[in-house]
């Protein structure tokens, strides 16, 4: 859903959204790169589900908003709800905790399943500054994501290491799959985010039941 | 009235909830307040005069607005296509509009409808009708205002509006996806056209688009908001009896980070649950989800309170699902289709709002699907809770056996208690600082005391006797109302109390404040708190005994009688209020003492202005209000009085009980009185009489001892007690004592 004109004054909205156990840092990540804050009493958001940032690279302007999920067990099957028509999704696992590499692991294939190749992946380790309890070897961990077409990363929020680099870098490879999409598309007039392809309507001419073809909305 | 007694939530206006025929299903106020199917039975009747006055209010506006816009606007004359259409389809029914085009789609709509042909004999309920009608007016008007502003642009955006509204009100047999999809694609076009008209300023874009959006989805509420040809009605009846069912599920269950006895935390949640009632009567999506928005804010706030962090997705989904159970939202199935279908599809998808909507589908899409997995519960357990054969207790209980199988969940928390009364003390310590600050954090508060428990028992400890109160709210209450108890020490106020809360002495809350919200029948019974204060040194420990009970009673009806003071005493005034719930407009009261009638009335409140003993007895009142337009009457359950002399006429006994003494034995008396006033810790009097002679000078307590007592002691003996402050005596009964020989 990235959305800009076709002129060189763009801004792009990406949706990324955050998915991870409970205690792997998804929160801490954030805040983080948000704020610059880790574990602060003095947090000024009220809350760290949603939050956006606004960046520039190489002059173009990108809207981030990033989706915290439940990472609850019992909240698995509500996935798909999140993830529906985000741009990227980051999957942060504590390196020092095995089972929450396994959850990032269904999670891929589930976002695969789901959004196939248009979504992003950013494989996360987080917590690297507890590299002495580490239970999640780097080579599995790059070579899985190397396997389901993602990237890794390491992380530590508390240090405040990688982090910046981290949304750097998604925001550049949604960038290009936009750039993509746009040239497969066409001219790439599409000024709108909701990827609907709807017929023009031509003066006091409405076409309302002319309804768009193949675009019926998943919801 | 049955089905009501286990309603909970806080409740809006129940006019705009059920049908007002009472079949259950939901009413919806544009349709006077029925549900679908007994609108259209309704409908069939009132809609042909209802025809003749809609076409002429609707003439008259469609002359006023249009001159007043298309005045401005000659040569880009545009209608008269349009106009064609219409004339033709109105034409079959003798009225005909005659000049340009007709924008009211509401009224369109009912004039066009499929009962339109109905022969006009009475019509009693326009007024219920006019009302759309009027708004889609004014949002007509605002359009029209809004868009003037736009200048040339403006002309031909509403020229679009206009037209499209036309176009798919005309549509029969739309499905309610279709109609989405129409109004999707339109909004898609538009939004491209306008992108081109203001380039490189999007935010005036979706401002344009937003009163798009508010414009459209007015015209099209009547045929968008949970239509016909969708089932969303039967689902929002099957949710809503989901959510009925699933009143027993509780914050721990559901992993939510929250500390309900906290004031600040529960008033949150309240103020949460209004707001997500409140989106039912928001028309346009937009306005929908600023109450969703709002609703998520509370619940921020709600769970920065409880955990002095900020909120992340864990937090707040298993807290917004919270929510939704308690407040059981009107009609949730339609209102997030509305918004899903009608909505501008970038707020929904990217913005905040779209967030926080994405988390309430989360949150129906889970309730819908809840099983004891979910819960951690037993399948067993989760059946009976289903089945209401048991209930577990309320958030803040433990300690409380439940069924066997969940045994190793509740475990660990059984030997919490008293472990908590030592890990309240900061937490109890805090509040008051923080009520101070008019910033409420109690239960954030860090265990940093370092006192061991095993001083908690210490014998050189004083006591106290604790006292509960109601501090807002009455003892009597209806179910769904909230009631909050307040311990205290009042005989030693100072900060540092831990309190722990008993409801029919099974161990609740470890809070000061005891905070009965949306109150459930079950919580009816006896409310007692104790308190402890600890020390770091000598005495250690001051114990606050268990305090007398305060009386809760949560009534599942419709009428109950209360009183508004704690304490009836002689002399004193009593209102009885005979209380409805929701209280609608009453009809008449009549009050019954001991079964007869004693006063019939126009008003809720029966005043004693003094009070005697011989106002004792049961009470009771029978209701009748009007609600809806119809009358209902009910009667309340048995209410008893009972009137406290302000000072007790006293007893005088024997201690141990006997009336024959020994000679050489010692004798105690005592005088068992008791002052009921306001005022509290006044001085009582006591003397004591032997055949008329007193026996010593006045004293002031309440025992009276002859030692060694002989046969001259033999006599009748009385008590008389004395208030000076308010200058009541009384004297006690006679006491007959036999002193015998060896």
């Amino acid at each position: 859903m990235a959305a800009g004109g076709g002129t060189a004054n763009r801004t792009y909205s990406f949706k990324v959204v955050l998915l991870g156990e409970g205690c792997v840092g998804k929160t801490s990540l954030v805040l983080r790169y948000c704020e610059n804050k880790f574990n602060d009493k003095h947090i000024t958001t009220l809350q760290a589900s949603f939050l956006t940032k606004k960046l520039n690279i190489t002059g173009k302007r990108v809207n981030l908003a990033i989706w915290d999920t439940a990472g609850q067990e019992r909240f698995h099957a509500l996935g798909p709800i999140y993830y529906r028509d985000s741009n990227g999704a980051i999957l942060v696992y504590d390196i020092t905790d095995e089972d929450s590499f396994q959850k990032v692991k269904n999670w891929v294939k589930e976002l695969r399943k789901m959004l196939g190749n248009e979504i992003c992946l950013c494989i996360v380790g987080n917590k690297i500054d507890l590299e002495k309890e580490r239970h999640v070897s780097v080579e599995d961990a790059e070579s899985y994501a190397k396997s389901v077409g993602a990237k890794h990363y390491h992380t530590s929020a508390k240090l405040s290491k990688g982090i910046e680099e981290l949304f750097l870098d998604l925001c550049k490879r949604m960038m290009e799959t936009a750039q993509v999409e746009e040239r497969s598309k066409g001219n790439g007039t599409s000024q709108t985010s909701t990827g609907r392809r709807g017929v023009q309507i031509i003066d006091d001419e409405p076409q309302a039941a002319a309804a768009a073809g193949g675009c019926c909305s998943s919801g | 009235m049955s089905s009501r007694t286990d309603r909970r939530g806080i409740y809006v206006d129940q006019a705009a909830l059920l049908c007002r025929k009472g079949c259950s299903f939901y009413g919806n106020s544009t349709w006077g307040g029925l549900c679908s199917q007994c609108w259209r039975e309704e409908n069939h009747k009132s809609r042909a005069k209802q025809i003749e006055e809609d076409l002429a209010l609707a003439k008259r506006l469609q002359r006023e607005e249009e001159a007043a816009y298309a005045n401005s606007n000659q040569g880009e004359n545009s209608s008269a296509r349009q106009s064609k259409p219409e004339e033709k389809k109105n034409s079959h029914k003798s009225h005909t509009v005659q000049t340009g085009k007709k924008f009211l789609q509401t009224i369109a709509k009912t004039t066009l409808g499929r009962d339109a042909n109905v022969s006009s004999q009475a019509a009693p309920t326009t007024s219920v009708n006019q009302q759309p009608v009027a708004e889609s007016d004014q949002a007509t008007r605002q359009f029209i205002d809004y868009l003037k502003t736009l200048q040339k642009p403006g002309r031909d955006i509403f020229k679009q509006c206009h037209s499209f509204c036309h176009s798919v009100a005309y549509k029969k047999d739309l499905s309610a996806e279709d109609l989405s999809e129409s109004v999707q694609d339109f909004y898609q076009n538009l939004s491209e056209r306008l992108h081109n008209l203001y380039k490189g300023s999007p935010d005036r874009v979706e401002e344009v688009m937003d009163e798009v959006e508010k414009y459209l989805t007015l015209q099209l509420y009547e045929k968008a908001f949970c239509p016909e040809s969708a089932d969303d009605e039967r689902k929002d009846l099957t949710i809503q009896k989901r959510i009925r069912a699933l009143h027993w599920v509780t914050v721990q269950m559901l992993g939510a980070p929250l500390k309900e006895e906290s004031p600040v935390v529960s008033d949150s949640l309240d103020k949460a649950i209004t707001d997500i009632i409140e989106m039912d009567s928001k028309r346009v999506p937009r306005d929908k989800l600023a109450y969703v928005t709002r609703c998520s804010k509370h619940i921020f706030n709600a769970i920065k309170c409880s955990k002095r962090l900020a909120a992340s997705a864990d937090d707040f989904l298993p807290t917004l699902i919270y929510v939704v159970l308690r407040a059981n939202p009107p009609r949730l199935q339609s209102n997030i289709q509305y918004i899903t279908r009608f909505c501008n599809p970038k707020r929904l998808m990217s913005g905040e709002d779209g967030y926080y909507f994405t988390n309430l589908c989360c949150a129906m899409a889970f309730i819908e699907k809840l099983d004891a997995q979910s819960l951690n519960l037993s399948p067993e357990e989760f059946e009976l809770y289903m089945s209401d054969q048991a209930s577990p207790d309320r958030p803040q209980a433990r300690g409380v056996s439940l069924p066997s199988s969940s045994a190793p969940r509740t475990g660990p928390k059984v030997d919490r208690p008293e472990n908590d009364l030592i890990d309240w003390r900061d937490g109890a310590e805090a509040s008051v600082q923080d009520v101070l600050e008019g910033l409420h954090l109690d239960s954030c508060a860090p265990s940093t005391s370092a006192i061991d428990s095993d001083n908690v028992d210490n014998p050189s400890q004083t006591h106290f006797k604790a006292k509960a109160t109601v501090i807002s709210g009455n003892p009597n209450i209806f179910s769904g109302e909230d009631v909050q108890l307040d311990c205290i020490v009042p005989d030693e106020p100072s900060p540092g109390w831990i309190f722990q809360w008993f409801h029919n002495d099974v161990p609740i809350s470890a809070n000061k404040v005891y905070h009965i919200k949306n109150a459930r029948i079950q919580q009816s019974g006896d409310y007692t708190c104790q308190g402890r204060k600890l020390f770091k040194i000598w005495p250690y420990t001051r114990i606050a005994n268990l305090s007398d009970p305060v009386k809760i009673h949560i009534d599942g009806g419709w009428v109950l009688l209360r009183t508004a003071s704690e304490s009836l005493i002689t002399e004193g005034p009593m209102t009885l209020t005979c209380h409805i719930r929701d209280d609608p407009l009453l009809v008449n009261a009549i009050f019954y003492k001991d079964g007869i009638k004693i006063k019939t009335q126009n008003s809720n409140d029966l005043v004693f202005p003094s009070l005697s003993t011989e106002d004792n007895g049961i009470y009771s009142c029978t209701a009748t209000w009007v609600k809806n337009l119809i009358y209902q009457s009910a009667q309340s359950l048995a209410f008893p009085v009972t009137v406290l002399e302000r000072l007790e006429t006293p007893r005088l006994v024997l201690v141990p009980d006997q009336d024959q003494v020994r000679i050489g034995t010692n004798v105690v008396f005592r005088c068992i009185t008791k002052v009921n006033d306001k005022e509290q810790g006044l001085t009582v009097e006591y003397y004591y009489i032997k055949d008329d002679n007193r026996l010593a000078p006045a004293s002031t307590t309440d025992t009276f001892i002859i030692s060694r007592v002989n046969e001259e002691d033999t006599g009748n003996y009385v008590c008389k007690v004395y208030v000076r402050a308010l200058k009541i005596e009384r004297w006690s009964n006679v006491l007959q004592l036999t002193v015998l020989p060896f």
